[in-house]
């Protein structure tokens, strides 16, 4: 028994960090015309959001997670370094207890240049599949979803040899090339459901 | 009067008793009753003094390690497994008879144990756990003295969380616990030394299983855990000795600061009715990451040194602290 306690303990030691997953494209069907309340006051579409770009980047928002707060840094940097190569961003606030009102000083407090989303229903999360807040999703025009997942692997503090997966999706689909990983795991808080 | 100073180490199933080892017989120190108080006093002053005076963001959730700093080993949100070190110290206070009469103890009793322990994720909802403990115990008596250990009971642990807190505004985590405990240790019948201080197992299976709800609420959170364990018969030296059950019910709350040190408070309340015993027992403690794969966990454990909060079983006051690698 204590040999074998030893040898598992070992194991685990020499276990290697879960790797992303890899994953075949998908599609889905994306409400592109179904309206939701943004928190720069104006009503918004995601094809209005999208208009006349390639890729839209829809991050999952939580006004109070840790994690979405570490990640406000990256996910400004990723919206400066793309947003003029036909890349637009949204956040989604679709937790159950979220408000308008709260997203509308959040986005002034943590100057995004892009609108959060109420959507306390959560049907975009639905949608994306998004459980986490900082879950993001890349998906084109046509509703390939080719990228889905953290913004990186980093979870309440931001490392500087994190993996950038939602800037190597970009960098690929830049390239045209399919994002490798298309899927990563996303670390920040639950997103809370009723 | 001397009392006798076996020590009965008994492990829940994981979750908050997991934290919990549980003294039998009588033993301790002559510390007086106000010093001890004056020390809990003191360590609940300063949790205080964290939670109103640390500066917190007005809005803000216990994230993923919340619950981390109620049981010691347990995966915490995104980990697929961990591994870590505990150290624990207790000193034995005292004790307490029949008519639940606190008896201040007349020798000093110190038990320290190191526990190997790990987690693996089977899947999202389910992880096991191993934990291999060291023992050594130190028994000074105004007549004696001697010092012993070795290898403990080995546990092993398992939950699986049908709901997980945090996911719903209205529905609780909810989750299924069990462990089993192999008497790996040398039971108190062949222990060498007179004072029993080589005891290192209780010399019998051990499983429990029961049910855990936990909540959070904005950085605040609660678990409450009820179990029920089960000791099995043996045989000592030609005599059997029955089979006992025992309920558990245990309850924290906590919250987690801004820097992420998750803070908790929890009681536990072990009843055996056969024999019948009853302990009473708090703890604070804390679990902070350090870097993103490693954390540390620490924290107080004791019984309550009054009159009524005792059955039948020793008090003991203890510290322990405990290093966790994790992979995500």
């Amino acid at each position: 028994m204590i040999r074998f306690a030893f040898v598992s303990l070992f194991a685990l030691l020499l276990a290697e960090p879960a790797a992303a997953e890899s994953a075949a494209v998908e599609r889905v069907e994306v409400p592109w015309d179904v309206s939701y309340p943004g928190s720069d006051g104006a009503e918004h579409t995601l094809r209005a959001l999208l208009g006349d770009g390639e890729l839209l980047v829809v991050t999952f928002f939580s006004a109070t997670c840790p994690c979405q707060a570490a990640h406000d840094p990256r996910l400004l940097e990723l919206h400066e370094r793309w947003s003029g190569e036909g890349v637009r961003f949204v956040a989604v606030d679709a937790e159950a207890n979220s408000s308008l009102a709260r997203d509308v000083r959040e986005q002034k407090r943590r100057r995004y240049p892009f609108p959060i989303l109420s959507d306390p229903p959560g049907t975009l999360a639905d949608v994306f599949g998004a459980r986490f807040a900082t879950y993001s999703v890349i998906v084109g025009k046509d509703g390939t979803i080719h990228y889905r997942g953290g913004i990186d692997d980093d979870k309440r503090s931001l490392r500087p040899n994190a993996t950038l997966y939602v800037q190597m999706a970009l960098d690929r689909l830049a390239a045209g090339e399919a994002p490798n990983p298309r899927v990563g795991k996303a670390m920040g808080c639950f997103l809370r459901r009723p | 009067m001397r009392r006798s100073t076996s020590i009965d180490r008994r492990r829940g199933g994981g979750g908050a008793i997991d934290a919990l080892p549980r003294w039998r017989a009588g033993a301790g120190a002559a510390m007086s009753l106000i010093p001890r108080l004056t020390g809990g006093a003191l360590v609940l002053a300063c949790a205080l003094a964290a939670v109103l005076f640390l500066p917190l963001r007005a809005e803000a959730q216990a994230c993923c390690a919340g619950t981390a700093a109620v049981s010691t080993g347990r995966l915490t949100l995104h980990e697929e497994a961990l591994v870590g070190l505990e150290v624990r110290a207790l000193h034995g206070i005292g004790s307490f008879d029949g008519d639940r009469r606190y008896l201040p103890a007349d020798g000093q009793e110190l038990e320290i144990e190191q526990r190997i322990f790990g987690s693996l994720r089977l899947f999202e909802r389910a992880q096991v756990g191993l934990a291999v403990p060291f023992v050594q115990g130190l028994h000074d008596t105004t007549r004696q003295s001697d010092f012993g250990g070795g290898v403990g009971d080995v546990q092993a642990f398992g939950r699986y969380d049908f709901t997980l807190a945090g996911q719903s505004l209205r529905i609780p985590g909810v989750a299924v616990l069990g462990s089993v405990v192999v008497p790996t240790g040398r039971a108190i019948e062949d222990a060498q030394s007179p004072l029993g201080v080589d005891a290192t197992g209780t010399g019998a299976f051990r499983t429990s299983g029961g049910l855990a709800l936990e909540q959070s609420f904005g950085r605040y959170f609660a678990n409450l855990t009820g179990l029920v364990g089960r000791r099995a018969a043996r045989t000592v030296r030609g005599s059997e000795v029955p089979g006992a059950w025992e309920w558990i019910a245990a309850a924290a709350v906590g919250l987690e600061l801004d820097n992420y040190l998750a803070l908790s408070l929890s009681t536990s309340l072990t009843h055996e009715p056969a024999a019948p015993k009853q302990m009473f027992r708090w703890g604070l403690s804390a679990a902070l990451p350090v870097t993103y794969a490693w954390r540390l966990q620490g924290g107080v454990l004791g019984d309550i040194p009054a009159d009524g909060f005792g059955l039948h079983q020793s008090a003991a006051f203890g510290l322990h602290l405990s290093v966790m690698r994790s992979w995500i």
